[in-house]
């Protein structure tokens, strides 16, 4: 039974483009946590929060299709969760605070920062920096999948499985890339 | 901040918006979740998530589900699973609790043993030709399936080359044969066939259970080989459940005409009969043609079924063993189920029907 623990980002994003239902819980299970975190900060409000989170996940597997696995998974699950909250503000209770906080952040003049691309690397550092704070095994399904330093035998010890099995998965991920790859390469000729 | 949400902002402005944003999400202030708060709202929206997800689909299926089978559903499930069927969010959260420790529903997989006894594992082989055997090319096709073609003229008549597909537990598979027969051949099953139909017979042997929609030939009977009987058929659609640990070997008509024959007797049988083949006799019945099928079009199917029966097809499509431990209860059971779910959201549907159990690795132990 494979592991998607194991996986990284990308390899879920392919199994996703590929309609895996696992690979797609697993995606919402790593990210879950810090998106929530991060999304309470601008919307206190655990409903309209859920309700949020709830249109972002099935937008992503409604467009599993069309997502593009070499992409930053996790930037384009922050901005969709971003782009979300913006474009929800009217229902915001705080809609005040935002207004008044929107109307300093002009009126102190800040360069706001062009370049889409450092906008998101931004975004990306703000959301995972409070991954210290999520519980415990929220906290370490992430940051294995961030950490690449993580051993077999880690790996292995907290998962509670054994090293042969993570070996296989990770081989077995890398058969999968190839393959994937491997399809590409052949488009490309014919 | 309108025109923002509006989609009408030019890239300065998005710039500005998205800019205060991070700033606004960086100085805000940590907020306080309970660890609980979280987790149960993990489990509520990937519950709603998946909700939402699967309903669509639904409508999709809606089409492939005849509405033979959606009445036969509302009448079994409301004997066993009507409460569990309805909501089937009970299921969700199950999952999501137990994703963890999840035994995985079977999928398309099977081996290929070509006649020089090389294998071929079919999950992972890519799609193209797989093997060459005397002039026939057989491929794996894009909706996994393999095929064999007789390429041209050169493809040999020699009646002695055989291949062997198996299916593990958990795994199923589809092939057309080289006379266009096709062939679904559920999980833990043997099919071993010629790869080209030379002479006046095309003989197959068959192990465990495959449904068959045979190519017409009238010239060149079609016979399935299995458990001591052989089923003959000219051109036709059945199926053949004739797993060694099933007491009874089932042939099942759907379409056209088979006889089935056993030592010196033999049955013909109409669509809609069923031939049970047991202790060396052969009995017609009635069949319950969603029941003879239901598999192939991935649902698990029971009636008045006891506990052994129901697990020993949970056995074979999630690969697990099953005991018993002290009494074996002796309930019956109706129902249909989709084979998409995991085996510990099916036990837990059994378990509201008082079955006790717990699963220990790859182990369901039935307790009374």
């Amino acid at each position: 039974m494979p592991h998607y623990h194991a996986y990284s980002d990308k390899e879920l994003a392919y199994l996703l483009n590929d309609s895996d239902e696992v690979a797609f819980t697993e995606i919402y299970n790593r990210f879950y946590g810090v998106l929530y975190r991060h999304g309470y900060k601008s919307l206190p409000d655990p409903e309209a929060l859920k309700d949020v989170l709830q249109e972002v996940f099935v937008y992503l597997w409604n467009n599993r299709g069309s997502i593009n696995p070499e992409e930053n998974l996790a930037a384009y699950l922050y901005t969709a969760v971003r782009n979300k909250l913006l474009n929800n503000f009217r229902h915001l209770k705080i809609k005040n605070d935002y207004i008044t906080s929107f109307q300093n952040y002009l009126d102190t003049n800040k360069q706001p920062e062009a370049d889409e691309a450092i906008r998101i690397k931004q975004l990306i550092a703000i959301v995972e920096a409070e991954v210290a704070m999520l519980p415990a095994q929220m906290r370490l399904i992430f940051q294995m999948s961030r950490n690449n330093n993580f051993s077999h035998q880690e790996i292995a010890d907290q998962l509670n499985i054994s090293v042969l099995t993570v070996r296989k998965q990770v081989n077995n991920s890398l058969k999968i890339l190839r393959l994937k790859l491997g399809s590409k390469f052949f488009l490309l000729f014919f | 901040m309108n025109r923002y949400r509006n989609g009408q902002v030019s890239e300065e402005e998005k710039a500005l918006v998205e800019s205060w944003y991070a700033e606004y999400t960086r100085n805000a202030a940590t907020p306080e979740i309970d660890d609980q708060e979280l987790e149960n709202n993990r489990e509520e929206i990937l519950r709603r998530i998946l909700s939402e997800v699967s309903d669509k689909r639904k409508i999709n299926y809606g089409r492939l589900i005849s509405i033979a089978a959606l009445a036969i559903l509302l009448l079994y499930v409301g004997v066993l699973f009507v409460k569990q069927w309805k909501p089937h969010q009970d299921l969700r959260t199950l999952a999501a609790k137990k994703s963890n420790s999840n035994l995985l529903p079977g999928g398309n997989r099977a081996m290929l043993i070509l006649s020089n006894g090389n294998t071929i594992n079919l999950n992972d082989t890519k799609n193209g030709a797989l093997a060459n055997e005397k002039g026939v090319v057989i491929h794996k096709n894009a909706d996994g399936r393999i095929t064999y073609d007789q390429a041209g003229h050169n493809a040999s008549h020699e009646a002695n080359v055989f291949n062997t597909v198996v299916t593990p537990k958990g795994g199923q598979y589809q092939l057309v044969l080289g006379d266009g027969t096709k062939v679904w051949l559920n999980a833990a099953s043997t099919l071993k066939y010629p790869v080209t139909f030379s002479g006046g017979k095309r003989e197959i042997e068959l192990s465990g259970e495959a449904y068959f929609e045979v190519a017409h030939d009238q010239h060149k009977p079609f016979r399935v080989i299995s458990n001591g009987q052989t089923v003959e058929v000219l051109g036709t659609h059945f199926n053949v459940n004739a797993y060694p640990d099933e007491k009874v070997t089932r042939t099942t008509l759907l379409e056209g005409s088979v006889k089935v024959l056993a030592g010196e007797m033999s049955s013909k049988i109409k669509p809609g009969e069923q031939v049970q083949y047991k202790d060396g006799h052969l009995a017609v019945t009635q069949a319950d043609i969603d029941e003879a099928i239901a598999w192939k079009k991935g649902f698990f199917y029971f009636k008045d079924d006891d506990i052994q029966t129901v697990m020993r097809q949970l056995s074979r499509w999630y690969d697990v063993s099953v005991k018993y431990e002290g009494q074996i209860p002796t309930r019956e059971f109706s129902g249909q189920m989709n084979k998409n779910i995991t085996a510990s959201q099916l036990m837990h549907i059994l378990s509201i029907e008082q079955i006790h159990y717990r699963i220990e690795g790859r182990t369901i132990i039935i307790t009374p």
